[in-house]
C-alpha cells in the first residue's frame, strides 16, 4: 500500500467512525436528513446497512416533503439528525426542514451535525426560527470525502458558482479549512503552491490558520504530505469542455457515471461497483477508448487460450491461478464488455464524430464556425453546444464579435429564452465573451511551449500511450502539464504567462516552534534535490473548482510512469465533466 | 561544611527511639537558605513591608492561615479590645500578609460595622479566596486577594442562619459549615451554587456542642466531626454516628489533612487519635512530660489552647500560658519542641506551620533519608558517600578509597537516591547543594555499579527535575515573595496554581520565569499582567501611552492573548485602548466581538471579508444590523466583497423582496439581470412581461458598461413578442401546441401543422438563418416520413444554397428512412457535375462495394488522426 492509498483509508476510517460514533451518541431510533447530493458520497463512507446498525430508521433528504413528517409517527422516531455541510445554504435549509419537522411533531429532539466545524450561524438561524431550545449542535471535524485510492473530494458542487457567477469567496474558506485540517492529520507540507487568484487566497489563508494556530501548528511528519499544490480551475477551462476519451471518462461523459454509479436511464439497468473494488475497471479505466477495448479482447483470449491448450498440461498451481483470475476478473467481464459496446453505439453517430472534429478544429486554431452552428440546428443537446463556445472562447481568449452575435441569437432561437439566463451567467463568468483585440491567446503560445498537442508526424499510441496526450487523442490536458512542472524540483515560477497570479511558499517553524513562513524560491527548493531522488515526495494536488476523470488517469499516468518524482493524491471540490460544469453554472 | 551539617542537626529533636522531628525558622530568613545576602534581617514584624504601616500587634488580633504556605489573615480580636472613646467608628479590615510578614492587602469589610453584624470567623478556600463569615451568616467571598484590588462576591447562609445566630464556623477548601446558637450545622458545599443545606443534628437531644471540625473528603461531600456530650459524632447530611463514647467531653477536636484520623483533646488533657472511630493514640499530659529530661521544663496545666494536625502522621498541641508545644505522632511516640510562644498552627500536607510574634516556624518529621545522610556519626551509604563528596572538596585522598568501599558494596545506587531524597526535604540551599553534588559524585561512578544505561538516564534526568523544583522553592521561599513550601506540597499543589497565586500577588517576572523553565506556555501570565497594568494604572494616562507600554514589554513574546486584554481595557472603558489592542491579535475571530463592542464596525466588515470566514462575517452582518448594509451601500469597496456576498445570501434566504431590494440598491444589474432573465420563462401573461422588462432594463445596462452590444436586451423583447405570436397562433389554431418552445421549435411546430406562412414569418422575424430554417423543414419532412416531400426537396436543391445533399442524407437516415428514398435523395445528385460526391453518398447507404467502416476501423481513425495536425480531416475521410 503506498502512501497516498494508506492516506484515503485512513481518512474514510476516521471519517466513518466520527459518523458511527455521532449516531451512536444520539440514542434510540432516529431519522438522518441529508443534502440530497451527499446521499452518495455518504456512501463511500459509511453504508446504508451500517447507519441502519447504528440506529438510523429512516433517511430523507432536506427537500420539504410534508409528507415525510408523518412518517416519523409511524416509524416510531423521536429524533431527527441533520448531517449537514457548515456552508450557509445547507444550514438554511436543515434549519426550514427541521422547522417543518417540528411543527408536525413537538416531540421530535433535533440534532444538526455540522461537517466539518461547529458554525455559530447555525445557532443564530436555529434561534430565529425558535428552535434553539430544542435543538442540539454536534460536529464531526472531517469532510473529505474519499472517492478511490488517490482521490478525495470535498462535495462542494457549486464552488464556481458561488465564485464565478455570484462573486461569492465564502466557499474558499471551507476549502482552505479542510485543507488545515488534513494537515493536521498528515502533518504540515513543507512547500504550498498556488496558482490562479482563489488558490492564491486559499494559501493566504492557510499560512494565516497557521499563524492563527502559533505554537500549535501541526508538525511535519516523516512519511506525511510534502507539497500541496493549488490550482483555480479557471486556469485550465480547456480541458473540461474537451470531450473525454478515457474509458472512465467517457462512461462520465456520456453515461453518467457518478461515484462509481451509472444510474440506469429508461429501460437500463443501474450498474455500481464501477470503482477500486472491480479489478477490470481499476486496471482500464485510465485507458484511451480503445486502449481498454484492445486490453478486454486480449484478456479474453488469454482465458481462451489457456482453457484451449494449456488446461490440459497445467500443474496445480498454474490451475490456481488460473481459477482466481477468472473469479477476479471473468465475473465481470460481460458486464464491461457491453459497457464499451454501448459507448461504442454512442461514439458511432454523427454527432459524436461531428462534436470530435470541431474540438480537434478548435484545438487546432482552424475551425469552421458553420460547423459549429450546425450543431444546433440539428438539435445537439444545449451543454454540448455551449460547451464548444466555451471551448472556442478559452482557447482564442474570446469570440469574435460577428460569430459571437450569431452563436448567441441562434442559442436563444433554437434552445429557446430561458437561455438569455444562461449566457448571461456564463458571461458574468468570463466563460463566454467578445474577442476585444486581436492578439495571440495564452492558449496558442502554450500549445507548443508546454507540448499540448502531439508534434507532427509523430503519432501517440493511444494503446501504449507514452505521454498523456491520450487522454483527449492528441491533446494533454493543460492543467496535467502545469501540475507536472508544480511536481518537478523548480516548480512553478511565480512569474506567469497567461497572467495568472502565482504563489509560492515555504512552511517552516521557528526555534521556538512558531510558524515563519516564507516566500520559496526556487533555489531553496533545488538544495533540497539531492534528498527526492532518494525519496519520492507525497504531493497533494487540489483543484479548486474540480477535475474531471480524464485528468486523474493522466494524473495517475504521469505518476506511474515516473515522470513526475511524487506519489500523487488529488484532492477536489468535485469530479465534474464539461456538461456538469456549465450545468452548475446556468442553473 | 561541616558547620553546615551541624546546622542541620541542632534543629532536629528525637522523637523516642525512631526518629526526629525537625522545627526549622522559616522566617526572619536563615542565612543558610539563600547564597545572597538575605535583606530581611532579625527585626521580623507582621505587616511591616508596606511604607508607614504599623506593624500588626498579633495580641490584638485573630489569626487565619491558608494551607500550602499560603497567607494569612488578621482580624482585630474583640475580645481583646479596649474601647477608646472619640475615635469614629471605622469599617473592619482584613489585614492579608504573606507568611514572611509582608501585608499585601487590607480588605475593607465594608458595611459590617453598620450592619453591626460582628465577625465570627474568615477563613481560605482552596484556590485561595477569602472567605468571612458574621454571627448572622452573612458570607463574603473575596477573590484576588493580595493583588490590591480584590473583588468581593456576597450571600447569606440562609434564614435559619439569620435567626439563630452563628456560634462557630469553619471553612474548608470548596464551603463552609457553620454552627447555630441551636447547635444546628448548616452548610454550602460549593461556593459557585452557594445551596445552604442543613445537616444531621448530633443524635444527643439537649447534650451540649463543644466543638465541631470539618473531615476533607475527596468525594465533596461535607462532612464534620462533632464533639457533643461526652462523645463525638461523625456528622453528614443524612445521619449522625457516635463514638469514643465516654471519653469527653472534648474541648478540641481536628481532623487530619487527608480525613483519615482524628484528634481531639479531651477536659482531663488526653490527647486521643481516632482511626475509624477507633482510638490508636491515648496519652496524657503527665506520661508525655515524663520523657521531657531537660530540668528547666515546666509541665504546662489545663487544656491545651491549640491543636493541630502536623502532616498526616502527627499532631501538636500547644499550651498558651507555659509556651510549650507537645508533638504526638500515630504510634503515640511524643516530644516537646522548644518553639516558645505559638499564635497560631497552619496543619501542611507533611509538618505544620507555628505562626509567633516574631517569626514563623516549621515543625516535620524528619524523613529516615535524611537521618540517613545527616545525622552525625551516620554509616548509611548515604553519609558515606556525602562524606566522600565533602573529603573531594577538601582534595583528600581518602575521598576515593571511601566512594569505592561504597561501590564495592553495592550500595552506590541506594546511597545516591537517599543523597537526592534527603536534598529533596532540605530547606537550607548550601545543604541543597551539597546533597545533590554528593548525588552526582555517586552517579558518576554508576557505571562501575551497573550497566544499565537506561535506568541511569532516567537518574541524570530525575536529578535535572528535583534541582529545578529546588530552585523554583527556594525562589518562592524568599522573603520578598513569602512562599515557603516543601517538595510534597509543590507536588500536591500543582504549578499552576503556585503560578496564578505569584500573578495575584503581583510577581509576574518571577511567575513567566518559572514558566519557561518549565516549558509551560506563558499565556495566562501575560493575560493577568496586563490587565494587572491596565487596572492600575491612573486614569489619567493617556490610552495610547498606555498602549505603548503593554506592546514594549509584552512584544517579546509570541502568544499574547491580546483580545482577552483589550476585553479588560473595554471593561474599564478604555475604548481606544481596547480598539488598538484588538489590532494586535492574530485570529480574526477573536477579534470580531469586541470590534463590534467597540464600535469598530468597519473595521470588524473589513477584516472579516479579508479573513474569508462565512461563520464570521455572518455574526457581524446579524449583530452589525442595518449598519452593515449601510455601510456596505454607501462606500462599496472590493475588500468588503465578502461580507456583500454573505450579505447578499442572506437576503435572499429571507426573502425575494429583500433580496432584490438590496440588489437595486447596490446597482447589481448582473445579479439582478440574471434573477429577473430566470423568472421570465417561469412566469405567464403579466408577471412573465413584468421580469422580461425588468430584465431587459438591467441587461441594458450591463450591456452598455460592457459595451457587448444589445443583443441580450433585446431578446428580453423577442421572448414577449414570441409569445404574443405563440398566443395567437394558439388562439387561431385552437391548439395549445406552441406556448413553451423555443423559436425553432414553433417554427417546427407550425411546419408540421401545415402552417407554413406562419412559419416563414416567425423565422423572418427572429432573423432565422436560412440553413436553420430548411434545416427544421427537412427534420419536419422526415419526421412526417414524408420521403417524397424530401425527394423533392433534394430536386430543388442550390449547389450554393444553405443545405447540401449530405445534410438531406443525415437526416434521412437518423429517420429510418426506406433504401428506395435513400435511393432517391443519391439519385437526386447530379454524377455529371458531382461524380465523387455522389458515390461517396452512395457509398454511405451501402449502395456500392464500400461498407460503412464498423467500429475498429473508426477508431483506427481517429488514432491515425492523432499526431497529425489536422486532426479533423482524418476523422471525416473515414465517414
Amino acid at each position: 500500500m503506498d502512501a497516498t492509498e494508506f492516506t484515503t483509508k485512513r481518512l474514510r476510517a476516521e471519517f466513518r467512525k466520527a459518523i458511527l460514533g455521532t449516531l451512536d451518541s444520539i440514542r434510540g431510533s432516529k431519522a438522518l436528513v441529508l443534502e440530497p447530493y451527499f446521499i452518495q458520497p455518504l456512501g463511500l463512507v459509511a453504508e446504508a446497512t451500517v447507519l441502519k446498525e447504528h440506529g438510523v430508521d429512516m433517511f430523507c433528504t432536506t427537500e420539504l416533503d410534508e409528507g415525510i413528517t408523518a412518517l416519523y409517527g409511524e416509524k416510531g422516531i423521536g429524533r431527527v439528525v441533520y448531517l449537514t455541510h457548515a456552508e450557509i445554504g445547507s444550514i438554511h435549509r436543515a434549519c426550514k426542514h427541521a422547522s417543518m419537522s417540528f411543527k408536525a411533531n413537538q416531540n421530535v429532539e433535533l440534532y444538526v451535525v455540522l461537517m466539518p466545524r461547529h458554525m455559530q450561524m447555525a445557532e443564530i438561524m436555529f434561534e430565529e426560527e425558535g428552535l434553539k431550545g430544542d435543538t442540539r449542535f454536534l460536529h464531526i471535524p472531517y469532510s473529505w470525502v474519499p472517492l478511490s485510492r488517490d482521490v478525495v473530494s470535498l462535495e462542494m458542487h457549486d464552488v464556481l458558482k458561488e465564485l464565478m457567477v455570484e462573486s461569492n469567496p465564502g466557499c474558499l474558506y471551507g476549502i482552505a479549512h479542510a485543507l488545515y485540517q488534513l494537515q493536521e492529520m498528515f502533518g504540515s507540507a513543507s512547500r504550498v503552491q498556488a496558482k490562479g487568484e482563489w488558490s492564491c487566497r486559499i494559501a493566504t489563508m492557510l499560512g494565516r490558520m497557521r499563524r492563527e494556530a502559533g505554537k500549535n501548528v501541526p508538525a511535519s511528519a516523516a512519511d506525511g504530505l510534502d507539497d500541496i499544490i493549488l490550482m483555480d480551475r479557471t486556469v485550465d477551462m480547456v480541458t473540461p469542455m474537451c470531450t473525454q476519451l478515457t474509458y472512465a471518462g467517457l462512461l462520465d461523459e456520456l453515461l453518467g457515471l457518478e461515484y462509481g454509479q451509472i444510474r440506469g436511464k429508461g429501460d437500463s439497468r443501474k450498474v455500481s461497483g464501477l470503482n477500486e473494488t472491480d479489478p477490470i475497471f481499476r486496471e482500464i479505466g485510465d485507458m484511451f477508448y480503445s486502449g481498454a477495448r484492445v486490453w478486454v479482447n486480449s484478456t479474453l483470449k488469454e482465458i481462451q487460450k489457456f482453457r484451449d491448450s494449456e488446461m490440459a498440461g497445467a500443474d496445480v498451481a498454474a490451475l490456481k491461478g488460473f481459477v482466481s483470475d477468472l473469479r477476479e476478473k471473468f465475473s465481470r467481464m460481460p458486464l464491461h464488455t457491453s459497457l464499451l459496446e454501448k459507448l461504442g453505439g454512442i461514439m458511432q453517430s454523427s454527432g459524436f464524430t461531428a462534436r470530435q472534429k470541431i474540438e480537434a478544429d478548435i484545438l487546432d486554431d482552424d475551425v469552421d464556425m458553420n460547423l459549429v452552428y450546425d450543431r444546433m440546428y440539428k438539435g445537439d443537446d444545449v451543454f454540448s453546444v455551449l460547451r464548444l463556445m466555451c471551448l472556442y472562447c478559452a482557447v482564442n481568449e474570446g469570440i469574435p464579435k460577428k460569430e459571437y452575435d450569431i452563436l448567441r441569437k441562434d442559442l436563444i432561437n433554437t434552445y429557446g429564452f430561458e437561455h438569455i439566463a444562461s449566457i448571461h451567467a456564463l458571461q458574468m463568468a468570463r466563460l463566454l465573451y467578445r474577442k476585444e483585440e486581436r492578439k495571440r491567446s495564452f492558449f496558442s503560445k502554450a500549445k507548443s511551449s508546454m507540448g499540448l498537442l502531439v508534434a507532427d508526424g509523430n503519432p501517440a499510441d493511444c494503446e501504449n500511450p507514452e505521454d498523456v496526450h491520450y487522454a483527449y487523442a492528441g491533446y494533454a490536458p493543460m492543467s496535467s502539464r502545469m501540475m507536472q512542472k508544480a511536481c518537478s524540483a523548480e516548480g512553478w515560477s511565480t512569474r506567469d504567462d497567461a497572467g495568472h497570479a502565482t504563489m509560492r511558499v515555504q512552511q517552516r517553524v521557528n526555534d521556538y516552534g512558531f510558524p515563519d513562513d516564507i516566500e520559496a524560491s526556487t533555489t531553496s527548493t533545488q538544495g533540497s534535490e539531492s534528498k527526492q531522488t532518494s525519496k519520492k515526495r507525497n504531493v497533494l494536488l487540489v483543484f479548486v473548482g474540480g477535475v474531471t476523470q480524464a485528468e486523474i488517469s493522466t494524473l495517475r499516468f504521469l505518476s506511474n510512469k515516473g515522470k513526475v518524482h511524487c506519489n500523487i493524491m488529488i484532492a477536489t471540490t468535485s469530479i465534474l465533466n464539461g456538461s456538469t460544469l456549465l450545468e452548475k453554472l446556468i442553473k | 561544611m561541616d558547620e553546615v551539617e551541624e546546622d542541620a542537626f541542632v534543629n532536629w529533636r528525637p522523637l523516642g527511639s525512631k526518629g526526629y522531628v525537625s522545627c526549622e525558622t522559616l522566617y526572619p530568613c536563615p542565612s543558610s537558605w539563600t547564597l545572597q545576602a538575605s535583606d530581611q534581617n532579625e527585626g521580623f514584624r507582621w505587616g511591616t513591608a508596606t511604607d508607614g504601616a504599623k506593624p500588626i500587634d498579633l495580641e490584638y488580633m485573630r489569626t487565619f492561615c491558608c494551607g500550602h504556605g499560603g497567607l494569612v489573615a488578621f482580624v482585630r480580636d474583640e475580645s481583646k479590645l479596649v474601647l477608646q472613646l472619640g475615635v469614629p467608628e471605622s469599617e473592619e479590615h482584613v489585614h492579608v500578609c504573606t507568611l514572611s510578614g509582608n501585608l499585601v492587602e487590607n480588605v475593607e469589610l465594608r458595611g459590617i460595622s453598620s450592619t453591626r453584624n460582628r465577625i465570627l470567623h474568615v477563613g481560605w478556600t482552596g484556590d485561595e479566596r477569602l472567605v468571612v463569615v458574621t454571627d448572622r451568616g452573612w458570607t463574603l467571598v473575596y477573590s484576588e486577594v493580595g493583588s490590591g484590588h480584590s473583588s468581593c462576591d456576597e450571600f447569606s447562609l440562609g434564614t435559619a442562619c439569620e435567626q439563630e445566630g452563628l456560634e462557630e464556623v469553619k471553612v474548608f477548601s470548596t464551603g463552609v459549615c457553620a454552627r447555630t446558637r441551636e447547635n444546628h450545622f448548616w452548610g454550602v458545599g460549593d461556593f459557585e451554587a452557594r445551596m445552604p443545606f442543613r445537616l444531621a443534628d448530633p443524635d444527643m437531644p439537649g447534650a451540649t456542642v463543644h466543638c465541631f471540625d470539618v473531615i476533607p473528603s475527596l468525594g465533596g461531600e461535607l462532612e464534620i466531626v462533632v464533639a457533643v456530650g461526652s462523645d463525638l459524632a461523625i456528622v453528614d447530611a443524612g445521619q449522625s454516628l457516635k463514638f469514643a463514647t465516654g471519653l469527653g467531653p472534648f474541648v478540641q477536636v481536628a481532623s487530619s489533612p487527608n480525613g483519615l484520623m482524628i484528634a481531639a483533646v479531651n477536659c482531663h488533657d488526653i490527647i486521643y487519635i481516632f482511626h475509624n472511630e477507633n482510638i490508636v493514640v491515648e496519652i496524657s499530659l503527665e506520661e508525655a512530660a515524663m520523657g521531657e529530661d531537660d530540668s528547666s521544663f515546666q509541665t504546662p496545666s489545663g487544656t491545651p489552647t491549640l491543636l493541630a494536625w502536623c502532616g498526616v502522621n502527627a499532631v501538636v498541641a500547644h499550651w498558651e500560658d507555659t509556651a510549650s508545644t507537645l508533638f504526638v505522632d500515630v504510634d503515640g511516640a511524643c516530644t516537646w519542641i522548644p518553639v516558645g510562644e505559638v499564635v497560631t498552627i497552619a496543619p501542611e500536607l507533611d509538618g505544620a506551620v507555628f505562626l509567633r510574634r516574631k517569626g514563623v516556624q516549621f515543625c516535620r518529621l524528619v524523613p529516615q533519608d535524611a537521618v540517613d545522610v545527616l545525622e552525625p556519626g551516620s554509616v548509611r551509604p548515604g553519609a558515606l558517600l556525602h562524606d566522600a563528596r565533602e573529603l573531594l572538596g577538601k582534595e583528600d585522598v581518602r575521598s576515593a578509597s571511601e566512594l569505592l568501599a561504597i561501590v564495592d558494596q553495592g550500595d552506590l545506587e541506594e546511597a545516591v537516591q537517599t543523597c537526592l531524597n534527603a536534598a529533596g526535604f532540605e530547606l537550607s540551599v548550601s545543604r541543597q547543594q551539597s546533597l545533590i553534588r554528593a548525588a552526582c559524585f555517586g552517579m558518576a561512578f554508576a557505571p562501575l555499579a551497573s550497566h544499565d544505561t537506561k535506568s541511569r538516564y532516567k537518574r541524570g534526568t530525575k536529578v535535572v527535575e528535583l534541582a529545578r523544583s529546588l530552585r523554583i522553592l527556594n525562589a518562592l521561599r524568599q522573603p520578598h515573595i513569602g512562599l515557603p513550601l516543601t517538595l510534597v506540597q509543590l507536588g500536591s499543589l500543582g504549578l499552576p496554581r503556585i503560578l496564578e497565586r505569584l500573578c495575584t500577588l503581583g510577581h509576574f517576572l518571577l511567575a513567566l520565569d518559572i514558566c519557561e523553565s518549565m516549558g509551560h506556555t506563558p499565556q495566562n501570565i501575560l493575560l493577568k499582567w496586563g490587565k494587572r497594568k491596565i487596572s492600575a494604572t491612573p486614569a489619567n494616562v493617556a490610552d495610547k501611552n498606555l498602549f505603548d507600554a503593554l506592546v514594549e514589554n509584552l512584544t517579546a513574546y509570541p502568544e499574547v492573548p491580546w483580545s482577552s486584554i483589550a476585553k479588560h481595557a473595554l471593561q474599564r472603558g478604555r475604548k481606544y485602548l481596547a480598539s488598538m489592542l484588538i489590532d494586535l491579535d492574530t485570529a480574526v475571530k477573536r477579534q470580531i466581538p469586541l470590534l463590534l463592542q467597540t464600535g469598530g464596525l468597519e473595521d470588524a466588515v473589513r477584516k472579516s471579508s479579508v479573513e474569508g470566514d462565512p461563520d464570521t462575517i455572518f455574526q457581524v452582518i446579524k449583530q452589525g444590523g442595518p449598519g452593515v448594509r449601510k455601510m456596505l451601500l454607501e462606500s462599496p469597496s472590493k475588500e468588503y466583497q465578502g461580507t456583500e456576498a454573505i450579505l447578499k445570501e442572506v437576503e435572499r434566504i429571507r426573502g425575494h423582496a429583500l433580496y432584490l431590494d438590496y440588489l437595486a440598491q447596490a446597482r447589481d444589474h448582473d445579479t439582478l439581470a440574471l434573477f429577473h432573465s430566470r423568472q421570465g420563462p417561469l412566469s405567464v401573461n403579466v408577471t412573465a412581461s413584468t421580469s422580461w422588462n425588468h430584465a431587459k432594463a438591467h441587461l441594458e445596462s450591463v450591456e452598455e458598461a460592457k459595451k457587448e452590444g444589445k443583443l441580450l436586451s433585446s431578446a428580453c423583447v423577442a421572448a414577449q413578442r414570441l409569445q404574443q405570436i405563440q398566443g395567437g397562433l394558439e388562439a387561431s389554431s385552437g391548439r395549445d401546441i406552441f406556448l413553451g418552445h423555443s423559436v425553432a421549435g414553433t417554427v417546427r411546430q407550425c411546419i408540421l401543422f401545415g402552417l407554413t406562412n406562419d412559419a416563414k414569418k416567425i423565422a423572418k422575424e427572429f432573423k432565422m438563418s436560412d440553413r436553420q430554417f430548411a434545416m427544421i423543414s427537412l427534420d419536419a419532412m422526415c419526421r412526417a416520413k414524408d420521403w417524397v416531400a424530401v425527394t423533392h426537396f433534394m430536386s430543388k436543391l442550390d449547389r450554393r444554397g444553405a443545405i447540401q445533399p449530405e445534410d438531406v442524407m443525415e437526416y434521412a437516415v437518423a429517420h429510418n428512412a426506406p433504401m428506395h428514398a435513400l435511393q432517391g435523395i443519391v439519385d437526386a445528385v447530379d454524377p455529371d457535375i458531382e461524380p465523387t460526391r455522389k458515390s461517396r453518398m452512395a457509398a454511405s447507404i451501402g449502395m456500392e462495394q464500400q461498407a460503412p467502416e464498423d467500429q475498429s476501423t473508426m477508431f483506427q481513425g481517429i488514432r491515425n488522426a492523432v499526431g497529425t495536425k489536422k486532426l479533423s480531416d482524418i476523422l471525416f475521410q473515414s465517414r
